[in-house]
């Protein structure tokens, strides 16, 4: 096979970035990284075939800057560049620079951006489609409180109408929340996207977030490559993922995919988004929005469709037309997806830093690591906190449940609290190994964490009990060599009380 | 008796014997702030290290009814242990037995353990805590100190010695510490004197307490007795392990290296600028050591007794050093009769265990008066002098400002073998001090000129010129190599490096004759 | 008797689970584990002397040891603290200062907080080992500090 391209440069840092990197091997394609000053010696640099500096350590400096990327694409001689997630992988400017540059960009065209990636143009494609979405509002920054919000009803999100993914969203429950909500929303929304509008919506609750994952290629062939199950979350963000979703009825799984279809149809579209859907009790769903990027959580579809989505966003870059077995895959088995983070579950998922000392993963069958860190790793604290996503893959879902739960045990990460502390946790809780739960489990269920249990105390204690002695470190400030020992462990002493006890006068 | 029976019995005897003097007095040695003769051993040694000899001696006294009292042990923990890792040999007197005091068979339990620390060639450190003399032994007490004494004196330079004071020590006692190489004392706890406060108030009217007398805080800042205030008692056996492992086995094995090490607390760039532009300014010497010693190395000794000059041991990539340096800050780092005994004793310690040493010289002589004459700086200031001219460990100096006159001469000169001799830029080399100078010299020239104070100006800038740097010495070869401030480190490390395994061998002799 | 260490966990004294073995899995990065019959769990065990870090099932838990010789010193302080005297409050193990709860010329009782310092991941709160009153302050928010490194100077309580 020709490879689609010569050489990719991937704007993107940690997991991630060697992810992409390694679809690129295997493609024959030659892997460019970048990096700040503070991923000089990071993994990821390693990871590729050579690397561009692009800059000081503030992603705004760096990750984020449109003209130092391309530039580093420049020198090296890129291309394509693949976007990764986050950083400037939904932004529409930056598709049109890498165009207008002449270099391919690695991801949907800027029109899809524009016409999903907003969150209300969104809606507006999504209705036009046909797709049910959640009753909502746009306040504009001049609007003090739009009386149509009554008709919306409580329980109710606010959050900033520019931008995706889950930041900065507030809950409200009754009238006397909302002003206070209001202008803390437009507050953030001004700060983060110079933006004040807001945007109201209608909270459903209890509910689960499933996602269908779509390929598209240049000569309008789609793929609709099944739905995942995100909705554990914490503070709006996916903490596991798994594929298929659990405990959902085959109208529905459907039903999901014909709508995410008809979206994808509604606008140009071709390479890798995600359409996210809100589904209730009853199995009505709610379109939610559409990510016009790779997601985080994009290998448990890999697993069960055994469909390589990364190397298909590189190969429909470059022209290639998705074949049958792409556009109608074979699903395979149950997948799940936990993202090792550098958080303290119990201090509200708060983020740790440190450098990793232990790192010691699963292996063996149905086993996946896409990880971005070593040991020995000093974590930078200026960028997402993701350190590894731990993959499953098993005939059912049970299967992948025990699975997960033996790998989980064959996992250490030590030198800072992770995220590994909550997912061992959520393997013996029956709602999840029963596949009925919803986005409410971390706020209702984890709460801030089970206390200790005497089982983890006695243990902890018999480890520092074995432990002791044999890891207790010289002194500092001594030798380690008993005093007056030469290097034949012969003391001056000694040898000079046997030369005289032989040399009498 | 079976043998497990007589297994047992030795249980119950060495239970008997940790006891000391019984629970009420370990009680009351508590109530006191004090912790018991084995507790201390805990706190000084490596874990599980100790091991005791004899456990079951108890005194041979049948006077004034001594016959019904036996303690196993006879008030003093004797053996040896471990600090880190090196072995030492150890007593420590158990204040419930007998209130410390030292009998025949107590002082027979320190000797013993003393000779097997000589023969072995390994430390010894005692921990005193004793009211002094049994009395009911009468001389054979007395005989048990000047045993002691004989042992501390032939073990001198042989073996490290150490002592804690952990109470009080006083009378003949006082002298066994005296001889020792350092002395600790915990402020608040512990006492040294030769006569008490009631006899001193008989004899001289002159009223005073214990620790106004022969305290922690007397003996470390006004007579130089201790070397070592410590704020508890636990603080003062920590301080020995952090001693003892800037000094080796004995008087034959070397100090080990470290491997590891870390910068200076004062970077290069800061020693460049810590001389001040002006003579007449003072500055920390402190911070001249800090900023040449590993960092956190510097262990002062006799850090509150004639402060104008400064001893103490450190590590230099690794490897220990002595150092004596003039203190700028206090008296102008002037040498008098306490600096001079204090530093003379230091280079002596640092000579007999073949710790090399580090001279840092800014003097501006000997201290003037009639007060210093008639109490005989003269024979002090010999002392200092001897003990520089007759060490033979490597010797490295740096002049840092002023070297003036004899005590120029006495501070690790050229002229008493130094090895590698310094000096930084603003280095002051001369007879005396330029004014001075200047209204010698040109005496006749001034008085006759036609503006004398215009006159002695102009001589003094000339004066000050030609002769008020390092470069005279320098051409004479008294002076190695003029260095940067911040070149100083590296420069003593290459010195100590290369003058590893010096070797001066000294003229047969029974000892010399210091001036004491 | 020596060898009678302490295990405390939050605080409390904890007992080794019986019968657990430990056997080390990577010497370097510090992993181990522990087994007991059928049961197995992977941990990661670190730190040294006093303080420790066990990761056990993802979490880890920070667990203090106090050796025979540790609680003497400890006695040691308090005894001497009893009986007045200078102290000289140090830090016990290197770290980052991040809340200084004491003022200069505070009273302070035995047991008060004097400095926090965050190390091992762990904010341990500095007690004053004594009565007294606050005389000397040496270190400020945000400075690192080497382990027995000087923190408060404490005299005599004001009579």
């Amino acid at each position: 096979m020709t490879p689609p391209f010569r050489r990719v440069l991937i704007a993107n840092r940690g997991e991630i970035a060697i992810r992409v990197a390694r679809a690129c091997r295997e493609l024959g394609i030659e892997s460019v990284a970048v990096y700040s000053d503070a991923d000089r010696d990071a993994p990821h640099v390693r990871a590729m075939d050579r690397a561009e500096w692009i800059g000081p350590t503030p992603a705004a400096e760096s990750y984020l800057s449109v003209g130092a990327i391309l530039e580093a694409a420049r020198r090296s001689e890129a291309e394509a560049i693949h976007p990764g997630y986050g950083f400037l992988s939904e932004s529409a400017a930056f598709a049109r620079a890498v165009e207008s540059v002449g270099l391919v960009f690695v991801g949907p065209p800027a029109e899809t951006m524009e016409g999903l990636g907003n969150k209300l143009a969104a809606r507006r494609t999504a209705v036009a489609a046909g797709v049910a979405v959640t009753p909502g509002l746009l306040v504009s920054a001049a609007d003090a409180r739009p009386s149509e919000v009554e008709d919306i009803g409580y329980p109710l999100l606010v959050k900033a109408a520019a931008g995706g993914g889950g930041r900065g969203v507030r809950r409200v429950d009754g009238p006397a929340e909302l002003d206070a909500a209001l202008d803390a929303a437009r507050a953030e929304a001004v700060a983060a996207f110079d933006d004040g509008t807001v945007y109201i919506e209608k909270l459903v609750a209890p509910a689960r977030h499933v996602e269908v994952q779509l390929l598209g290629d240049r000569a309008g062939g789609l793929a609709v490559l099944g739905e995942r199950d995100c909705s554990i979350q914490r503070r709006h963000q996916k903490l596991v993922e798994e594929a298929p979703a659990p405990n959902l009825s085959a109208a529905t799984r459907t039903g999901l995919a014909d709508d995410a279809r008809r979206i994808a149809q509604a606008v140009p579209f071709h390479n890798a988004a995600t359409v996210e859907f809100l589904v209730d009790e009853s199995e009505d769903r709610w379109f939610l929005e559409m990510n016009t990027r790779l997601q985080v959580e994009h290998g448990v579809t890999e697993l069960v469709s055994g469909v390589d989505i990364v190397a298909w966003q590189l190969r429909v870059a470059a022209g290639e037309q998705l074949p049958p077995d792409v556009r109608e895959p074979t699903s395979s088995g149950h997948a799940i997806q936990v993202r090792i983070y550098a958080e303290d579950p119990w201090v509200g998922f708060a983020p740790s830093a440190g450098t990793i000392m232990a790192w010691q993963m699963a292996d063996g069958p149905g086993i996946r690591l896409d990880a971005g860190v070593e040991a020995g790793y000093e974590l930078p604290t200026a960028y997402d906190p993701l350190l590894a996503k731990l993959l499953v893959h098993a005939s059912d879902r049970p299967a992948a449940v025990t699975r997960l739960r033996r790998a989980l045990d064959e996992t250490v990460v030590s030198g800072m609290p992770t995220t590994l502390g909550f997912h061992r946790w959520l393997v013996d809780q029956p709602a999840f190994t029963d596949g009925r739960y919803d986005t409410g489990l971390v706020s209702n269920a984890w709460v801030d964490g089970p206390p200790l249990t005497a089982r983890d105390r006695s243990l902890a204690a018999a480890a520092v009990a074995g432990a002791r002695g044999e890891l207790t470190e010289p002194r500092g400030d001594t030798d380690t060599r008993p005093a007056g020992l030469d290097r034949n462990g012969d003391r001056p002493w000694s040898r000079l009380a046997r030369s005289e006890a032989v040399d009498r006068e | 008796m079976s043998t497990s029976d007589k297994l047992e019995q030795l249980e119950q005897l060495r239970r008997d014997a940790r006891l000391g003097g019984g629970e009420e007095r370990l009680a009351q040695q508590h109530a006191r702030g004090k912790l018991s003769a084995r507790e201390r051993l805990e706190i000084l040694l490596d874990e599980d290290s100790f091991v005791e000899l004899d456990a079951f001696v108890t005194h041979r006294t049948t006077e004034f009814g001594l016959d019904e009292e036996r303690y196993l042990g006879d008030g003093v923990v004797t053996g040896w242990g471990a600090i880190d890792g090196r072995t030492v040999f150890v007593y420590a007197q158990d204040f419930t037995v007998f209130g410390g005091s030292l009998s025949e068979a107590h002082a027979e339990k320190i000797c013993k353990v003393m000779d097997l620390a000589v023969a072995s060639g390994a430390p010894i450190i005692g921990l005193a805590d004793s009211g002094g003399a049994r009395i009911q032994e009468g001389v054979d007490s007395l005989g048990g100190y000047a045993e002691i004494f004989l042992r501390n004196t032939l073990a001198s330079g042989v073996v490290p010695q150490l002592s804690v004071i952990l109470g009080p020590c006083a009378g003949g006692a006082v002298y066994s510490p005296a001889i020792t190489d350092f002395t600790v004392m915990v402020d608040g706890s512990s006492y040294m004197f030769v006569t008490g406060p009631t006899v001193v108030k008989t004899v001289t009217h002159e009223d005073i307490d214990f620790d106004g007398l022969g305290g922690a805080r007397i003996h470390n800042e006004v007579s130089g007795v201790a070397h070592f205030l410590s704020s508890s008692e636990s603080d003062a056996l920590l301080l020995v392990r952090q001693l003892l492992g800037y000094l080796p086995q004995n008087n034959v094995d070397p100090v080990a290296r470290l491997a590891d090490w870390s910068a200076p607390a004062i970077s290069g760039d800061q020693l460049d600028a810590v001389i001040p532009d002006s003579a007449q300014l003072s500055y920390d010497m402190h911070r001249v050591i800090a900023g040449i010693v590993d960092g956190d190395s510097f262990l002062e000794v006799h850090a509150g007794f004639a402060r104008n000059i400064i001893c103490g041991f450190a590590r230099i990539e690794g490897r220990v050093v002595g150092v004596v340096a003039q203190q700028p800050d206090v008296l102008a780092g002037v040498l008098d009769i306490d600096a001079s005994d204090k530093a003379a004793r230091f280079v002596r310690t640092c000579d007999c265990f073949n710790v090399p040493l580090l001279t840092l010289v800014d003097v501006p002589g000997f201290l003037p008066g009639v007060d210093q004459e008639h109490r005989g700086i003269i024979r002090h200031g010999a002392k200092l002098l001897y003990a520089y001219a007759e060490a033979t460990v490597p010797k490295v100096t740096v002049i840092t400002r002023k070297a003036y006159g004899g005590a120029y001469d006495v501070m690790s000169s050229k002229h008493v073998r130094g090895d590698l001799n310094f000096a930084w830029p603003t280095a002051e080399i001369a007879v005396m001090g330029v004014e001075g100078a200047v209204n010698i010299v040109f005496k006749d020239r001034i008085a006759s000129a036609a503006e004398p104070d215009a006159e002695r100006a102009a001589l003094l800038t000339e004066y000050q010129e030609r002769f008020a740097n390092p470069y005279v010495a320098a051409s004479r070869g008294y002076i190695d190599e003029v260095i940067r401030p911040s070149e100083t480190r590296s420069r003593v490390a290459g010195a100590l490096a290369v003058l590893d395994g010096k070797r001066q061998p000294a003229p047969r002799r029974k000892h010399g004759n210091i001036p004491l | 008797m020596s060898d009678e260490i302490e295990i405390l966990i939050e605080g409390e004294k904890v007992g080794p689970a019986d019968g657990w073995s430990l056997a080390w899995v990577d010497h370097h990065q510090r992993v181990a584990i522990l087994r007991r019959g059928p049961d197995r769990e992977v941990v990661a065990v670190e730190g040294s002397g006093g303080e420790w870090v066990v990761t056990v099932r993802g979490r880890p838990i920070a667990v203090n040891v106090r050796s025979h010789r540790d609680r003497l010193l400890a006695e040691s302080g308090r005894l001497a603290a009893r009986h007045g005297g200078p102290a000289e409050v140090r830090a016990t193990l290197p770290g980052l200062v991040v809340r200084v709860d004491a003022a200069l010329g505070d009273e302070v009782a035995a047991g008060d907080p004097l400095v926090t310092i965050e190390a091992m991941k762990m904010q341990n709160e500095i007690r004053a080992p004594r009565n007294g009153r606050v005389v000397a302050i040496e270190v400020v928010l945000g400075q690192a500090i080497t382990g027995g490194a000087l923190l408060v100077r404490l005299a005599d309580p004001e009579p």
